[in-house]
């Protein structure tokens, strides 16, 4: 991995606490670490297992020329073998991402995450999945397994900028189908936008058997509301602004905001998602070291 | 509802304070794009109705603290009604309280004065007003003098104000102060009325009954009721120095001088061996006399010479023994000692039937000295004819008197108007002869034809008299001005028209007609006579009265016209100067008060003249102003006390009674109605009321913007 930018994403303090503790898939996904467990799924080994479709982003060296030569056909040789993962890393990148009030957006420290994740992940020989919604569109990246795509995931990753509004159930229902079952998916997301209709897609996601992880990227400021004076505050996905005095009712704000958070936790607990609060005044490190810490602990 | 310091009031202004804040506050912008937005919205929309009542009400807990803070340095205090439709007589009484603060109460027993017992006496009259009624505070001597120049209901400052009122030494009369407070008193609302006047027992005040009678009766009419109210004192020794004059106002230097001083009793008593001092004011007594024994209501005029050595501004004193009363006890006199005087005495055509030219007698009194001694005496006479007045003899004479002239040439005419509106003097003596005589324009009577020769003979009226020039025959030991005989004369007749000018009528006929003229002219002075100076038709010229008349008009004439020690504490005094001094400052020297001279005004531009005006006369003594650069004096003038005030006679009672009056009980029917409608302590002290309201204010506001702060 070179360049800037690549730098930028991959925190090396958080790469190495992630590296360490590894990266432990919680149930279903069987495949979590080589050799511990056989997977039911079919990997890239070598033990002919079956054929498949080929799917655009898949390595093009699992090709079976002589299906291709003889029948003109694109399949790919799968392989009994000790499988990974797929993580699915989906991103928010509605205009409400945008908010920062240090130094790091929303989505910056998101893309952060993602990319140590990443990292990680493909480190293990595992697949990733890089997904963004927001400005009313959806992608979902073909999976990276080998180092040497992760630059170009992080290039990927380095593009997404935040815009216009979120709507993340709905765009996430339609990529419900392109998610791999019994993969591991990762939502980076502040939900402000409309955590219920999200709530509602988590069992659909559930029952593909895939694990849902959503790390809720909040700002420090919006914990806090530390506002003093007038303020006018304009919305970042086209909300009126408002003009106010946020003194007055900052007690208020963060008695409500605190009654959402805790609801919104305690029903991801409800469909057995984890819940992670990335507070970007916190170090990425710290928030990844925290988690898989839990992680690992739970499944112990 | 009024103020004693309404000034305070426009701090009210400050009220816009906290809604500038308030607004301020609301307009320091800080822009920040914010994610969540609609726990935002849901927040704000939860607390605004609350967070806008907070700030209303501290909003108005802060502008009614300031506001009651400002209401209470303005000092309010509370009269009320008992009610909307309440009477007259349930209005609180006005009282106008009349001081009197005339010279006479400064009489002291060594302990303390009657001004002191007069306060003692007006607090507690104060004491026992009803609450509710307003005072008025009037100090009164010749002219009252607004302490507490509308009624207020509080009292403090009245006795804040009456510990500060002085004797003045001005004479006291009691018209003018109970005109002053009937004045004040119709100016205000329909209210129980009442003056009441303090002082001592003296009668002086009550002297003019005429005008006293009609304010009572004006007052009657007013509804308003009046009281006299004196403390008790025994009968007072007062022994006064009520004159002192020179017999000339300029004195020339090494001629003798006689300077009259009039020692009065003004006491109870008669009184014995009273030493009299004549005394350089700078310096050691000069003369010393005793008068054996004076009576009660006695006067005696004390006779001194004195000579002095060298020119300008001299100012002497003449003191008795030091007594109860000081104001009286001594008296100044400022004299102005000229090098030499020169007189030019213009003569007519000799008169028929008489050897000596007009001017003859005239020349002889004005240098009274024999022939020998002429040349070294003070005052040089020129005698002239009309041809021989020019313009060059006029500028080296300061005196100038026709004998006899039946007409002036116009030439003449205009430069001797010219010379006496710079400041010279004229004496005009008429022609004895039986033709008509113009008198010049600038005169202010004309002549007229002479009387018959068959007509009877005519004598001058006796004293009072007014001028300063014949004052000296106040006194009979003078001689008898009345003793004349004038056998002719011409008539001073008034010009026609509206233009005439002012004079004053020195001596007069018996009948009445002037005898003898004076008046301003320009800065001199122009004396006119009705009857020539030689004996042709009168026996003046050969009577002992001749000589100190010449040389007291020639006073005149020289520039003393103001007589000496004219000026009461308080007068104004002015006087024309050298044009060049026009809009420079000037100094004064004033009595009582030691170092160098101090800033008094700028020389001023009045009536077309360069004139110094000084009013801060308010102490007797000696003045001196000077011009910033020269140490001699420009004016040196002596503030004396009115002599009147030294007559301590008492009032008769009758007189007292004059000011008893019937509305006095509505008054306190009216005062004891407000005491039932307002309590004492709200109507005096209504600022402490308002001052513990704004303190709770204060805390509450402490407490609720601690409280609205932790909230949010």
């Amino acid at each position: 991995m070179s360049g800037p930018l690549h730098r930028e994403l991959l925190d090396p303090a958080a790469l190495n606490r992630a590296e360490s503790l590894g990266l432990l898939a919680r149930t279903i996904v069987e495949g979590y670490k080589v050799g511990e467990h056989r997977s039911p799924l079919k990997g890239f080994a070598i033990e002919f297992a079956q054929h498949r479709e080929y799917a655009p982003g898949d390595d093009v060296r699992h090709l079976d020329w002589k299906v291709l030569g003889r029948a003109d056909r694109l399949v790919l040789k799968q392989y009994e073998q000790d499988t990974n993962f797929v993580a699915h890393l989906l991103l928010d990148t509605s205009g409400s991402m945008a908010y920062g009030s240090g130094p790091v957006t929303k989505l910056g420290y998101a893309k952060l995450l993602a990319a140590t994740l990443a990292h990680v992940i493909v480190g293990q020989r595992d697949a990733v999945a890089l997904g963004h919604i927001g400005d009313g569109r959806h992608q979902l990246l073909p999976r990276t397994d080998t180092p040497q795509r992760l630059p170009w995931l992080l290039e990927m990753l380095a593009g997404l900028s935040p815009a216009g509004p979120t709507h993340l159930a709905e765009h996430l229902a339609r990529l419900a189908p392109a998610i791999r079952r019994r993969s591991l998916v990762l939502v980076f997301s502040d939900f402000l936008d409309d955590e219920k209709a999200f709530l509602d897609i988590v069992p659909r996601l559930r029952f593909q058997g895939c694990e849902v992880i959503v790390v809720h990227v909040l700002d420090h400021a919006e914990l806090t509301f530390p506002f003093q004076d007038t303020v006018r505050f304009e919305g970042l996905e086209g909300e009126p602004s408002l003009t106010t005095r946020p003194a007055d009712f900052a007690a208020e704000y963060r008695r409500a905001f605190d009654a959402y958070r805790s609801e919104f936790r305690r029903a991801c607990e409800r469909l057995d998602c984890h819940y992670v609060l990335a507070d970007t005044s916190q170090a990425p490190a710290e928030v990844l070291g925290a988690y898989l810490a839990f992680r690992n602990g739970h499944r112990a | 509802m009024s103020f004693v310091n309404p000034a305070f009031l426009l701090a009210l202004s400050a009220l816009a304070l906290p809604v500038i804040i308030h607004l301020l506050r609301r307009r320091r912008l800080q822009v920040v794009r914010w994610a969540a937005h609609r726990f935002l919205v849901e927040s704000q929309k939860r607390t605004r109705q609350r967070i806008r009542f907070e700030d209303l009400l501290l909003l108005l807990l802060r502008c009614l603290l300031l506001a009651l803070v400002v209401l209470a340095f303005a000092r309010p205090v509370f009269t009320g009604r008992s009610g909307a439709d309440a009477a007259l007589a349930t209005d609180p009484a006005q009282v106008v309280l009349l001081v009197d603060n005339s010279a006479s109460l400064g009489w002291t027993d060594g302990v303390s004065s009657r001004l002191d017992a007069v306060r003692a006496l007006a607090d507690a009259e104060l004491s026992e007003l009803p609450s509710g009624a307003t005072v008025a505070l009037l100090a009164w001597h010749d002219r009252a003098q607004a302490l507490v120049g509308r009624p207020t209901p509080d009292l403090a400052l009245v006795r804040r104000e009456l510990a500060r009122v002085r004797p003045v030494a001005r004479p006291s009369a009691l018209a003018p102060a109970l005109r002053a407070a009937l004045d004040l008193l119709e100016t205000l609302p329909p209210a129980p009325r009442r003056i009441l006047v303090l002082g001592d027992r003296q009668a002086l005040p009550w002297s003019d009954e005429t005008a006293i009678k009609e304010l009572v009766a004006r007052a009657a009419e007013a509804k308003v009721s009046l009281d006299f109210k004196a403390p008790e004192a025994p009968p007072a020794d007062n022994l006064a120095v009520t004159r002192l004059e020179a017999e000339t106002a300029e004195a020339v230097v090494g001629r003798p001088l006689r300077f009259f001083a009039e020692v009065f009793n003004g006491g109870a008593r008669p009184a014995e061996n009273i030493r009299v001092t004549l005394g350089l004011t700078d310096g050691a007594p000069v003369a010393e006399r005793t008068v054996a024994r004076l009576e009660p209501g006695g006067r005696a005029l004390v006779e001194f010479v004195h000579t002095f050595a060298a020119p300008g501004h001299h100012a002497l004193s003449a003191r008795v023994p030091a007594d109860a009363l000081a104001f009286d006890d001594s008296r100044a006199l400022a004299v102005r000692v000229s090098p030499g005087l020169r007189v030019l005495l213009v003569e007519g055509p000799t008169t028929p039937g008489t050897r000596a030219r007009p001017g003859f007698f005239l020349a002889e009194a004005l240098a009274p000295v024999p022939a020998a001694r002429k040349a070294d005496y003070p005052v040089q006479v020129e005698r002239v004819s009309p041809d021989e007045l020019t313009p060059a003899r006029l500028g080296s004479a300061r005196v100038v008197i026709l004998a006899g002239l039946p007409a002036l040439a116009p030439a003449a005419d205009e430069a001797l108007a010219a010379f006496a509106r710079a400041g010279g003097g004229v004496w005009v003596f008429p022609p004895a002869t039986e033709g008509p005589a113009a008198a010049p324009s600038w005169l202010p009577l004309d002549f007229g034809a002479p009387t018959p020769a068959s007509a009877p003979a005519l004598s001058l009226a006796g004293p009072p008299y007014a001028h300063a020039i014949a004052a000296l025959w106040d006194d009979p030991a003078n001689g008898d001005l009345g003793a004349l005989t004038i056998r002719r004369h011409r008539p001073l007749l008034v010009r026609p028209g509206d233009d005439a000018i002012a004079f004053d009528r020195v001596l007069r006929f018996s009948d009445g007609a002037p005898f003898l003229v004076g008046a301003s002219l320009g800065t001199g002075y122009v004396l006119q006579s009705a009857v020539p100076a030689d004996a042709a038709w009168s026996d003046l010229p050969l009577t002992p009265a001749f000589v100190p008349l010449v040389q007291r008009a020639l006073a005149s004439l020289q520039g003393g016209v103001a007589a000496p020690g004219a000026l009461l504490p308080g007068d104004v005094f002015t006087q024309a100067v050298d044009p060049a001094l026009l809009g420079r400052e000037f100094l004064v020297s004033a009595p009582g008060r030691s170092g160098p001279p101090v800033p008094a005004g700028r020389v001023e531009l009045v009536n077309g003249r360069a004139t110094l005006r000084f009013s801060a006369t308010s102490e007797p003594g000696l003045y001196r102003l000077f011009n910033d650069t020269d140490e001699t004096p420009l004016a040196v003038f002596a503030v004396n006390p009115d002599a009147s005030e030294s007559d301590l006679t008492e009032l008769d009672p009758a007189r007292a009674a004059l000011l008893s009056a019937a509305p006095g009980e509505a008054a306190r029917a009216g005062a004891v109605s407000a005491r039932r409608a307002i309590p004492t302590w709200l109507a005096r002290d209504g600022w402490i009321v308002l001052a513990s309201l704004a303190l709770v204010l204060a805390l509450a506001e402490l407490v609720l913007a601690q409280r609205f702060s932790r909230a949010r």
